[in-house]
């Protein structure tokens, strides 16, 4: 696992930012930074070089779906892997969501083991 | 003709009578209504300003909730790392004499980590907060049309509504699930999301 790679975790909430970063020390991930939305987030990856994203889909300013696109139409950040974990289950958002181009998709709450999965399986595939 | 003219006058005078008898009756219900509509213009707003409150208390709380599991779980994997440390000074024939340190100090790291597993199952139990969040800022933004209509209703018919800033300075934009839920069954979920996006794929 690429435990060297810097993740951006991206949640309007901040009790679930700081459960997604300690989940992710858990599994060797230790370089993470925070954004509390799309916004922030695409601020802070013009500014900082990340290898991963985590977004939530609903925030204020810009919400994750909106995010996702930003950044699949930035060359910059087109093929950059995306995990999107949400409480959004219905089957009509997931699609969405990964037809805007999310590699995969994590239903709140989550486990940690889910969460190491799905990043190994994310980080396999591209 | 005058005859006639007198009739339609009295008509008219009768229908005018009963007119202003409707509107009085009308008018009076509207004083009925009109006290609960600007009580409720301003319980509504008190009502979504007292679920912000616990919103953001509960919020507080599951943090100090967090701060504490953080300070255990770093105990823990101290303590864990010592057992380690002390079983390496220990010489070997000590640790495998009948002293029982060997055993008492792996049943000390076996404790540590079920410590810590536990702590960390309450971590994570803690996504309640903000699925729970979401759900109260659904409920806020119902309260929050409701209040509107309150004041439009009342505006139409010229009425002021109250001060509701003073209640509720600012509304805060949210943005929420309004379907979040705290599943109990969260991997039956997770594998359903997984054959979806496997059949996409």
């Amino acid at each position: 696992m690429a435990s060297g790679m810097k993740i951006l975790a991206v949640d309007d909430s901040p009790t679930m930012r700081r459960i997604i970063v300690n989940t992710l020390k858990r599994a060797g991930f230790e370089n993470v930074a925070e954004a509390t939305d799309g916004k922030d987030a695409l601020a802070k990856l013009k500014t900082e070089k990340f290898g991963f994203v985590i977004t939530d889909w609903n925030m204020p300013e810009m919400d994750g779906l909106s995010f996702v696109n930003a950044m699949r139409t930035d060359p910059e950040f087109k093929s950059m892997p995306i995990l999107m974990i949400t409480t959004r289950s219905v089957k009509e958002d997931i699609i969405e969501a990964m037809k805007a181009g999310v590699n995969n998709y994590i239903v709140k709450p989550f486990t940690p083991e889910t969460l190491a999965e799905k990043i190994s399986q994310v980080l396999a595939s591209v | 003709m005058p005859e006639n003219k007198s009739k339609i006058t009295e008509k008219l005078h009768q229908e005018l009578k009963e007119l202003t008898a409707s509107i009085s009756t009308m008018m009076e219900a509207f004083k009925k209504i009109r006290q609960p509509i600007q009580e409720s213009s301003i319980k509504v707003p008190t009502t979504a300003h007292h679920l912000e409150k616990v919103t953001e208390q509960t919020e507080r709380a599951t943090h100090k909730v967090l701060d504490m599991i953080e300070a255990i779980t770093n105990r823990e994997s101290q303590i864990s790392g010592w057992t380690e440390q002390i079983k390496a000074l220990i010489p070997g024939d000590v640790l495998s004499s009948k002293t029982q340190i060997g055993t008492l100090l792996t049943d000390i790291k076996a404790n540590a980590n079920d410590n810590l597993n536990d702590s960390y199952n309450i971590m994570d139990a803690l996504q309640f907060q903000d699925i729970t969040t979401q759900q109260i800022d659904h409920a806020i933004s119902l309260l929050d049309d409701v209040e509107d209509k309150l004041i439009s209703m009342l505006n139409t018919v010229g009425i002021k509504s109250g001060d509701q800033s003073k209640i509720r300075p600012v509304r805060k934009v949210k943005a929420f699930d309004p379907n979040a839920g705290f599943s109990a069954d969260n991997p039956t979920q997770q594998q359903e999301i997984d054959r979806i996006i496997s059949k996409m794929e």
